[in-house]
């Protein structure tokens, strides 16, 4: 420290001469040319010496014409790297790495030198030391000082408003989630989805920090005479790539107000080896703490102990039905379209609703409108590209995507006979066109199709296909207030093909879609209160079912009609800072539910099971006409105290109501699961989640940590009598049972973001059951008691790391255990038409092994120069690498009259895999 | 990479190869007996049965009967039907009846601890017709051939539910015919006196009976002419034993109500993988009997009141495989027929055992022969004596 300090003193009485040195006149054109060479042409040019380690400046190469004093020439030059440079009055160039050589010491180092460091800061770049570990400086870069407004004498207001919009300079994106945070007051802020920001700073001099998780941070000192604008360009950061980051802005998990809120980057995930190198959007949800799903190959979410239909997955906000291939195995987005995943699993703003669980909020991303490039990956299922490309420079552009497997062409190319009728083949693509109108407006268009085939040894074809599509303007109304609109339509629809040889061959389809409008406003109405506010709705579509007979087929065609309803809600919510400490997120969201006719209802007798038996009245409703009409009040309070700048405390309280429903009776989400909406005999579902939560965050190393609590219940759950038969039942009611549900947990989450060595390591203990009970013994469950859900699984660990050992190479490790899922097993048998038979226990009474997985990858990246054409990675990774059979199913089979048992298991075996993904 | 190397890959990608799947041991557990009661009424005239048993523990394989039960039907009619028991747990009507059209039927069990189970009230829904049983060479999914039997029928129901049975009876000739038995004497432990005699009793042909215990259900319900065609009863392959020589085939089609169809689809279906991915929520199956007074209590079982159609049909093994290549590949009970010369004191043994029947008397013995060096040719007694394999009392329904 000692020495620092001389140092500094040293160079305090150097600044005088300096200013000579730098105003003689220098000219540099550079092409791609190395800083070697061009330190050399600038030696030739005036009377200077450069000193530098040959390592620093090795492989950096610049582009671009310099013109002007050797210190801007310089400035110019070195801007892009990470170098600094200090001129010594003996007319040295000194290059440093990071590290500043200040010319000037902190503000108040010398109290009385106040007024001639403030005249120096004009001139020269000048910044507080900061000391962070080397990892961190790398990625920050500082630039000039800016003032903002005018000194005007005797103005003696304490703050002003800065604004002004971020943007990423490679591509000319605006900036979404940018924090900015105001070293010396300890406050900050963050862009919306424009790059928007505004901060209310005092006068004087503050130091600006920007960053954001994948781009260069951004230190700047900025003197705030009046009110103005301070726009920010922030170049990418390649060297962070290789790092498990989850959340973004410093500390934003502790200071924002949403309780049970997840959020990751798709990008920095890439690391994290998963089956068969795919890269995958939504598996690695599961493994953050409170989000499972019942095992490998099933397709549903199950959030906070709820129901895989009750997440609502948004994509550039269109609803995504199944965002699954194959089953479940894969996620149906496109990692590389796929920019973020937003999971509200406890607070759910009341910009949202629809579902009880939770919204996956998944942005695609932003288009560059400067340049051209795109990403391509190669793996042993599919292959994928993605393009961006500029239609009118940095105004509009357009990203397309997709993704196809080759499993058919490897299914035939095997000689196996066992898989001759069997296939499977899907993909997906993605298309994003943004186009930026005037200074605020935007216009946005998002579509996505997912496509998935298959047959199992069968003669029974399935195939199951997502479409969204969407438009959308945001907009500004005021400095303080903006809105979107946004026009959406989704649909999800399945086919069976049965092609048998017999009378029976038929092909069936089932479709839902749904045309949805929407409007949500911002408005920061003052400092402490943050607006927002708006109405949508959306006209479901659903066609329950339809068959037609094949050729020679005996059978008749069924088409049942159409069932139409509204969703629709109006919702409002401030978030508002009562004072610096408090900060509370209170909206509330009404939401209503009609169905829409033509329909017919039926009357039960009550106080009588619902049968065909016991219908008293038959309604028949006419087109247009409302059948049933479902609403009500959904409170969503959720709320931050600070404890300290880096420990808050968060509590909410959320009520949510559905009122579509999938329909099920397998243990787990399958693609061809329907969805029914709520009528006169099926209510909606209803659920309330208390939760509170405990936040904490150490600066060095960058550790965050994280404990939450919650209790949820809901009603009208719906679920079904053993073997009821649901396909072409247009009244439902007679085979479903509505019942309660009842979860609860603790979650633990510790993340280290940064540094050679990262990752996170999530528990979760949580219970999850459900309840069935009636007056009459068929409607009952497990006698009516509570039991636990399919997927109650009670200890839930997951650890992901990723060590980085050089800038190229690094290792990556999932250790995954959860307790073995609930399962309903024979608990005897007996003999019926001389065949044996097995005897049941209750629904849920065991379970199957605990399931416990490790995967090994390592991660070979190309070198980083900034000029070369592309960015190559190439991942191998081994999925289950202990081999562990992990049972996903046990069931019981009559085989030649005999009870026989059988486990089935999705990966049982090690998996190895290459792929290769090249960005351009 | 090879493709070889890929297909290790791709077990894992497309999971549906069999190594996916194992087989694993039934755990222990304990259950105390459920009542499972086992009881279709017909239409037809005949002595109706009622079968009661307990469901058992997963080691075990045999149920335990559920004796000494008073058994009775009763019917909206004021008629009353007692069952007797006539074997362990299964119980005859005293005498024979045939349930009525438009008459309620319930099933009235009190079981020798006190219980009484009722059923839900049945009745008959529809008449039943086959219109056809039709045998026919075919191959199967698997590319084996085979003889299909397939039925038509039809109901005056208006969407026909229906439930088959069926019980086949195939003749069985023993590949080796001679009209002599050896007997033999035991002097002492190795020494044995052997004598020819004529045969006691018919060992070249015989019969046998073997009753589906598959569940069939079929149901017109959706189709254009509410009629069963070509519905899949059984499927023989072409080695089957069954179908080496002549083989009949009796068809029962129940005309049952929906209810009793859901039952047993729904027993077919739990009891059956559908695929890897998915998996139908298993649970107590509910039927329509119950615990009077306690309608907790479990009962396994369906009471249905049905109206029955029977068919019979016969054929040849011949009237499908004529060639003299199907004659080579047809199946045989007997296996390996290979005859065998033991020395006297080994066919002593296997005399006093019954695993031998005589086939030549050699009166000169070989020693070196690869036969063996025994005075008697013996083959094994499967390949002589049929009743091993069935009953060498013709069925009376047979017709050659």
């Amino acid at each position: 420290m000692k020495k620092l300090l001389s140092l500094l003193v040293y160079i305090f009485f150097l600044q005088v001469l300096e200013a000579q040195t730098a105003t003689e006149m220098v000219h540099v054109t550079s092409k791609e040319q190395s800083l070697f060479d061009i330190f050399e042409s600038i030696e030739s040019q005036v009377e200077v010496s450069f000193f530098y380690a040959d390592s620093w400046i090795e492989g950096v190469t610049v582009t671009g014409d310099f013109k002007g004093t050797l210190y801007n020439v310089l400035s110019g030059i070195l801007e892009d790297t990470p170098l600094n440079f200090f001129i010594t009055q003996d007319r040295r160039v000194i290059i440093t790495k990071n590290n500043l050589i200040y010319s000037s010491l902190p503000e108040g180092f010398f109290s009385k030198q106040k007024d001639s460091i403030q005249v120096l800061a004009l001139e020269q770049p000048r910044a507080d030391p900061f000391f962070y570990d080397s990892q961190k400086i790398e990625d920050t870069r500082f630039v000039n000082t800016v003032r903002i407004g005018k000194e005007v004498l005797g103005r003696t207001k304490q703050s002003y408003t800065v604004s002004g919009i971020a943007i990423n300079q490679d591509s000319g994106n605006p900036l979404q989630d940018l924090s900015i945070l105001v070293e010396d007051l300890g406050i900050g802020t963050s862009t919306d989805e424009n790059g928007y920001y505004e901060i209310n700073l005092p006068q004087g001099e503050h130091t600006v920090k920007s960053s954001l998780l994948g781009m260069q941070t951004l230190v700047q000192k900025v003197i705030v005479y009046s009110g103005g604008e301070l726009n920010l360009s922030l170049s990418e950061n390649y060297q962070q790539l290789g790092e498990v980051l989850l959340n973004s802005g410093a500390n934003a998990n502790v200071e924002d107000a949403t309780a049970g809120s997840e959020k990751y980057n798709v990008e920095e995930n890439k690391n994290i080896p998963l089956v068969l190198g795919e890269r995958d959007v939504l598996k690695i949800a599961a493994t953050l703490p409170g989000i499972s799903t019942v095992g490998e190959s099933a397709s549903g979410y199950n959030v906070r102990g709820s129901r895989s239909d009750q997440n609502l997955f948004l994509l550039d906000g269109g609803v995504i039905y199944n965002p699954s291939h194959f089953f479940g195995i894969f996620s149906a987005l496109n990692p590389f379209t796929t920019e973020s995943v937003e999971i509200f699993k406890g607070h759910m703003p009341a910009r949202f609703g629809g579902r009880l669980a939770s919204v996956f909020d998944i942005e695609s991303k932003t288009p560059t409108t400067t340049d051209f490039n795109g990403e391509a990956s190669i793996g042993p299922v599919t292959s994928s590209l993605m393009l961006q490309i500029p239609v009118v420079k940095e105004k509009s552009g357009i990203m397309v995507g997709g993704r196809a497997t080759y499993s058919d062409y490897i299914l035939r190319a095997l000689d196996e006979e066992s898989l001759d009728n069997s296939s499977a083949s899907f993909y997906d693509i993605s298309l994003k066109y943004d186009h930026k109108l005037g200074r605020y407006g935007r216009f946005k268009a998002s579509a996505y199709t997912s496509q998935d085939r298959f047959s199992i040894n069968s003669d029974s074809v399935y195939a199951y296909q997502n479409i969204m599509a969407n438009v959308s303007y945001a907009f500004r109304l005021s400095e303080k207030s903006r809105g979107e609109a946004l026009l959406s339509h989704s649909r999800y629809n399945f086919e069976i093909d049965y092609d048998s040889q017999n009378q029976n061959a038929f092909a069936q389809d089932y479709a839902i879609a749904e045309s949805a409008l929407r409007f949500d406003m911002i408005s920061k109405s003052s400092e402490r209160h943050n607006l927002r506010y708006g109405l949508n709705t959306k006209l479901y579509s659903i066609n329950p079912g339809s068959l037609d007979p094949l050729s020679k087929s005996n059978l008749q065609p069924i088409t049942l009609d159409n069932k139409k309803g509204f969703e629709s809600a109006i919702y409002f919510s401030d978030e508002f800072e009562i004072n610096e400490k408090l900060l509370v997120e209170a909206g509330l969201r009404l939401s209503m539910f009609n169905l829409v006719g033509p329909a017919t209802q039926r009357i039960y007798e009550e106080g009588l099971p619902k049968s065909d038996e016991t219908v008293s009245d038959v309604i028949e409703y006419e087109s247009g006409e409302f059948a049933q009409t479902y609403g009500g009040p959904e409170f969503r309070i959720s709320s931050r105290y600070l404890l300290s700048r880096t420990f808050s405390v968060k509590a909410s309280y959320n009520n949510t109501l559905q009122y579509i429903h999938t329909l099920s009776n397998n243990t787990a989400a399958s693609p061809i699961d329907i969805y029914t909406l709520s009528d006169r005999n099926i209510e909606p579902q209803r659920s309330q989640q208390v939760s509170l939560g405990f936040y904490k965050n150490f600066d060095a190393p960058l550790l965050e940590l994280s404990l939450e609590g919650y209790y949820k219940t809901s009603t009208n759950l719906i679920d079904f009598k053993t073997g009821a038969s649901l396909f072409f039942n247009e009244y439902i009611e007679t085979e479903a049972l509505q019942g309660n549900g009842r979860s609860y947990g603790v979650e633990f989450l510790i993340r280290k973001e940064a540094g050679d060595f990262n990752g996170y390591l999530s528990y979760t203990f949580s219970r999850s059951l459900q309840q069935f009970d009636s007056l009459f013994g068929e409607n009952r469950i497990n006698e009516g008691e509570y039991f636990p859900t399919n997927y109650d699984k009670p200890h839930d660990i997951s650890l992901i790391t990723n060590y980085r050992l050089t800038k190229r190479f690094s290792f990556s490790g999932n250790i995954v255990y959860q307790t073995g899922r609930p399962v309903t097993f024979p608990i005897g048998k007996y003999i019926y038409n001389n065949a044996e038979y097995v005897v049941y226990s209750d629904r849920n009474q065991f379970r199957i092994p605990d399931y416990y997985r490790l995967d090994l990858g390592v991660n070979i990246e190309g070198n980083h120069k900034k000029n070369k054409l592309g960015h190559s990675f190439i991942n191998i990774s081994v999925y289950n690498v202990l081999g562990r059979n992990n049972p996903y199913a046990v069931y019981f089979v009559t085989d030649a009259g005999e009870v026989k048992a059988y486990q089935s298991s999705i990966f049982s075996v090690p998996v190895p895999t290459i792929t290769y993904n090249f960005k351009f | 990479m090879r493709l070889k190397n890929l297909k290790y890959l791709l077990c894992a990608f497309v999971l549906f190869s069999l190594g996916c799947i194992e087989e694993i041991p039934l755990e222990a557990d304990t259950s105390q007996g459920i009542l499972v009661v086992e009881a279709l009424i017909s239409n037809k005239l005949i002595r109706q049965k009622v079968k009661l048993t307990r469901s058992f523990t997963l080691e075990q394989s045999i149920p335990e009967f559920e004796e000494n039960a008073n058994v009775k039907v009763v019917g909206d009619d004021g008629s009353s039907f007692i069952f007797s028991e006539v074997s362990e747990g299964n119980y005859l009507s005293n005498s024979p009846f045939a349930a009525q059209p438009g008459v309620k039927y319930m099933l009235d069990i009190t079981t020798q601890d006190g219980q009484n189970y009722r059923s839900e009230e049945e009745q008959i829904i529809g008449t039943s017709e086959i219109d056809n049983v039709d045998a026919k060479r075919t191959q199967n999914r698997d590319g084996e051939t085979g003889v299909l039997i397939t039925v038509d029928g039809q109901s005056s129901a208006e969407n026909g539910f229906y439930l088959y049975q069926y019980t086949e009876t195939y003749k069985i000739i023993s590949p080796n015919q001679v009209n002599e038995d050896l007997t033999y004497t035991k002097i002492d432990n190795s020494t044995y006196v052997f004598e020819l005699v004529p045969k006691q009793k018919e060992e070249k042909i015989c019969y046998n009976t073997n009753i589906g215990n598959s569940i069939l259900v079929a149901s017109t319900e959706g189709l254009q002419d509410k009629r069963v065609r070509d519905f899949e009863l059984r499927f023989l392959s072409q080695e089957n034993p069954n179908i080496a020589h002549r083989y009949s085939i009796n068809v029962s089609q129940y005309v049952v109500s929906n209810a009793t169809f859901r039952f047993y689809s729904t027993l077919k279906e739990l009891s059956q993988s559908s695929n890897v991915f998915v998996q139908n929520q298993p649970g107590f199956l509910e039927g329509n009997l119950y615990e009077v007074g306690n309608r907790d209590n479990k009962v396994i079982g369906f009471f249905s009141v049905v109206s029955l159609a029977e068919k019979r049909i016969f054929f040849d093994y011949e009237d499908f495989f004529p060639s003299e290549e199907d004659e080579k590949i047809k199946g045989s009970f007997a296996g390996n027929c290979d005859p065998t010369r033991p020395l006297s004191d080994e066919l002593g043994r296997l005399l006093e055992r019954g695993s031998v029947k005589f086939l030549e008397d050699m009166i000169i013995p070989e020693p070196d022969h690869p036969e063996g060096g025994g005075v008697y040719r013996v083959v094994p007694t499967r390949c002589m004596d049929c009743t091993v394999h069935g009953t060498n009392i013709k069925p009376d329904f047979w017709i050659e």
